[in-house]
């Protein structure tokens, strides 16, 4: 299930808070695990027998290292088998046929593809519970002895297919005791409506546009090339933070404080700042449980270029089985690298925009990267966009005009500018509110129309 | 502020929650004129239609099809769509004048598959060559009402097409229906709202170019409807639009019409109070339609086609005692025996071209 359908915002949502907040505080636990399997299952039913195996053996893997506290090797074996098993289904179920077809390619094999269907959020709650029972290990939490809570924390369903990524640390205390006030739902709430306002209003709004720039293959102008890639940097930006809202909304209903996983990243200045920004759960998860046990920085420039290198490789694999991807996780270690050794310092000369547009440059320039799963078309399309077959036509224009209100509204929803506009108004409290709930419920109203005219609506992130 | 946030929270539950209980309580609609469609009503719940998916995307699509004023709330979001400067919605473009057209663009055009659909009927041709043959490619209105496109917007190009048809239908007549239409784009070649041609514009043109100026149709239209509002429209809902008015040419009172071995009316009046008005020519497309007793000169025609054929008809069976019409996307059996069996005069072909670029059926020919 998506946030943004009928079938979740008509039937689910209001169920499931209906349901919740009825249920006595012991029983909320057992409900959320309820609602959030059926979430799960929703698209893919027979998937749920994995997530219940992930659930049981990351609980028992969880009680063992705390039970084996005393015993330093038997501790760390359990640790490594945990991780064995969480990477090793992660592996199978969704670089399975990427490794075939590599070995396919490299030795001829004529190895017949499984076809397996990625497990809808398998990366994300993989992650999670990783993040547990390395936790676990550390001493940093206790082990959870309750198999519904634990349970509930990995599927639950606000952030299971989309994050952010909650490590378990993030919410340990209030898995078992969380309380809710009527302003703290309600701002979830507002900050549901804007996910939502940002993934059908805007997100699918947009999206069309790469892909008419796409079926040019490679052939279209500079400017049709260039608003095509800015149109994915608007639309993935605006897809995956609408997500990401909206999980963290849901959680503020239910009582969950998440944490934040955007912070305006197209407002960057360098690419190290980007990365600071955006999808800041997975940063602090690699960083948190791969660059700093690899050593950080701690072991010499040489040893640090090797973990960034392994950290960007694995973050680019992450985002999807493909070499784009991996290709695209590479570009980024060696811009940050760069930015390490000597580019920040020279961009910290520069004036305020000059460090803008070189960041967004090479985040667009990575988006294209990003976006061509089929490597072919990458340098034809990056031909295009450096002039390839020439700078403009009359159908670039056509957008332009059709399209360029939307890529405003866009652009300026990228900053913090409404955000500062509104806090210049200086409404008092009801004044304000008034303001906001108004605003909100034709968001709602909006996106309702639009989610009923439109049936494009795919979310990008499904593939992770 | 208690209260604020009571009533706003309200409000925010009762949107959602009361317009799902009216597509639960209230009677499911079957079909969708506008977006001519049947539509999904409530789903049965069991657990092996659970298990296998069907009911989850059964209820998906219930609650989006049946949601309360579905139509209003699409025409609200072009109204919208417009105001933000959108110059094409739902894959229509917004002309002047009224015209909504299809937006089809070069890369909606299947160059390779143009190229071996039109060697398939030059193939059909040649191995019946002492029969004459006739293409009509149409142009889809936007390439022709140039003028009446928004600013820039990207048609395919037509010209192209008929050069790559030129070249390689040998054994076919071509009418270069593009050049004519252009020569003659005020004539209200197309509706306004649906993307087919008029009786008394575009197909009249074709017509004439079809039988040299030499056809013996000089009959009059007559108004059928003027509520017409076709398929470029649905596409936008748009409450500005401004209804079509269809014509129709008499017929002999004596045709016989079969559609697939059932005798349906010529011109099907029943409707007068449906959506698509053009389905008043023949009752829509079948796979096998033969026209009988238009007039009793013993000829036969066979029409190869797709519904824009449906409109041009009437004018030929002045001209052909029996007209056999096969639509290949419906039609499973040899074309080739009907020539055998039925002893045709005359073949003719008529595609829209954007169209016929992506035909998968024309293959069908070698049946």
């Amino acid at each position: 299930m998506v946030f943004s359908s009928t079938v979740f915002l008509c039937l689910f949502l209001p169920t499931v808070l209906g349901a919740y907040y009825i249920c006595p505080k012991q029983g909320r636990n057992l409900l959320l695990l309820i609602a959030s399997l059926v979430f799960y299952a929703w698209g893919e039913p027979k998937y749920v027998l994995l997530m219940l195996l992930s659930i049981a053996a990351n609980y028992l893997f969880g009680i063992l290292i705390e039970k084996f506290k005393n015993d330093e090797s038997k501790k760390k074996l359990t640790l490594i088998i945990s991780i064995v098993f969480d990477i090793g289904l992660l592996c199978v179920f969704k670089y399975t046929d990427f490794a075939i077809e590599n070995i396919n390619r490299a030795f001829g094999a004529g190895l017949d593809l499984v076809y397996l269907a990625l497990p809808i959020g398998i990366s994300f709650y993989t992650f999670q519970a990783m993040s547990y029972t390395i936790d676990v290990y550390r001493g940093k939490t206790e082990a959870q002895r309750n198999i519904i809570s634990f349970g509930m924390y990995i599927c639950l369903f606000p952030q299971l297919i989309a994050g952010p990524i909650v490590r378990y640390t993030d919410i340990a205390a209030e898995i078992d005791d969380r309380r809710i006030d009527l302003q703290g739902f309600t701002d979830g709430l507002f900050r549901f409506t804007v996910g939502l306002g940002k993934k059908v209003l805007l997100a699918n709004q947009i999206g069309v546009l790469w892909d008419e720039a796409l079926a040019f293959g490679g052939h279209s102008s500079a400017l049709m090339a260039w608003l095509g890639a800015i149109a994915y940097a608007f639309r993935i930006y605006f897809d995956f933070s609408g997500y990401s809202d909206m999980a963290i909304g849901l959680g503020r209903m239910l009582g969950f404080s998440f944490p934040e996983n955007f912070r305006y990243p197209y407002e960057s200045r360098s690419i190290t700042e980007f990365w600071r920004r955006w999808h800041i759960t997975l940063g602090t998860w690699f960083r948190e449980y791969l660059y700093i046990p690899l050593g950080g920085n701690r072991r010499g420039l040489p040893r640090q270029a090797l973990n960034l290198l392994i950290v960007w490789a694995l973050t680019g694999l992450w985002h999807g089985a493909g070499w784009n991807f991996v290709l695209w996780g590479l570009y980024f270690f060696v811009i940050l690298l760069a930015e390490k050794l000597f580019l920040l310092k020279w961009l910290d000369k520069l004036p305020k925009f000059a460090g803008h547009i070189y960041a967004l440059l090479l985040i667009v320039l990575g988006w294209v990267v990003f976006a061509c799963d089929d490597v072919s078309m990458l340098l034809p399309y990056l031909g295009s966009m450096f002039g390839a077959n020439g700078f403009a036509s009359g159908q670039d224009l056509y957008y332009l005009a059709s399209r360029g209100a939307l890529l405003v509204i866009l652009a300026v929803g990228s900053t913090q500018l409404p955000k500062i506009a509104f806090n210049k108004l200086q409404l008092n409290e009801k004044a304000g509110f008034s303001l906001k709930a108004a605003l909100c419920l034709c968001v709602l109203v909006l996106s309702v129309t639009l989610l009923i005219s439109d049936s494009y609506n795919p979310f990008l992130y499904f593939r992770f | 502020m208690k209260k604020f946030y009571l009533i706003f929270i309200c409000t925010f539950f009762a949107a959602i929650i009361v317009p799902t209980a009216v597509i639960f309580a209230s009677a499911d609609r079957d079909f969708s004129d506008n977006e001519n469609r049947t539509l999904q009503t409530a789903p049965l719940f069991d657990l092996e239609s659970v298990l296998s998916g069907d009911f989850q995307s059964e209820l998906t699509d219930y609650l989006s099809d049946q949601f309360p004023l579905r139509d209003k709330l699409t025409a609200l979001g072009t109204r919208a769509k417009k105001l933000l400067g959108y110059r094409d919605i739902g894959g229509a473009y917004l002309g002047s004048d009224g015209y909504y057209f299809e937006k089809i663009t070069q890369n909606d055009v299947n160059e390779e598959k143009l190229v071996s659909n039109l060697e398939l009927i030059n193939a059909f041709s040649k191995q019946n060559s002492k029969i004459p043959s006739t293409a009509l490619l149409v142009p889809a209105a936007g390439t022709v009402l140039r003028e009446k496109l928004p600013k820039n917007a990207q048609m395919y190009d037509a010209q192209k097409l008929y050069s790559t048809a030129e070249s390689t239908l040998s054994a076919v007549r071509l009418c270069d229906l593009y050049s004519l239409f252009c020569d003659n784009s005020d004539d209200e070649l197309y509706y306004r709202t649906d993307h087919h041609w008029t009786t008394c514009g575009g197909a009249r043109l074709a017509y004439e170019a079809f039988s040299n100026g030499k056809g013996a149709c000089n009959m009059e239209p007559e108004l059928y409807s003027d509520s017409f509002l076709g398929t470029t429209y649905s596409k936008t809902l748009d409450s500005a639009a401004q209804c079509d008015s269809v014509y129709l040419i008499p017929v002999s009172e004596g045709i016989t019409v079969t559609a697939d071995g059932e005798e349906v009316p010529f011109y099907d009046e029943s409707t007068a109070n449906e959506k698509d008005k053009y389905r008043v020519f023949l009752g829509g497309n079948h796979g096998l339609t033969v026209i009988d007793g238009g007039c009793d000169n013993g000829k036969t025609l066979l029409v190869i086609k797709d519904s824009y054929a449906n409109s041009l008809v009437p004018y030929l069976t002045y001209d052909y005692e029996t007209i056999v019409m096969i639509d290949l996307r419906y039609y499973m059996l040899s074309p080739q025996s009907i020539i055998d069996e039925m002893q045709v005069d005359e073949i003719l072909y008529v595609f829209e071209m954007s169209a016929f670029s992506n035909d998968t059926n024309i293959v069908k020919l070698n049946f």
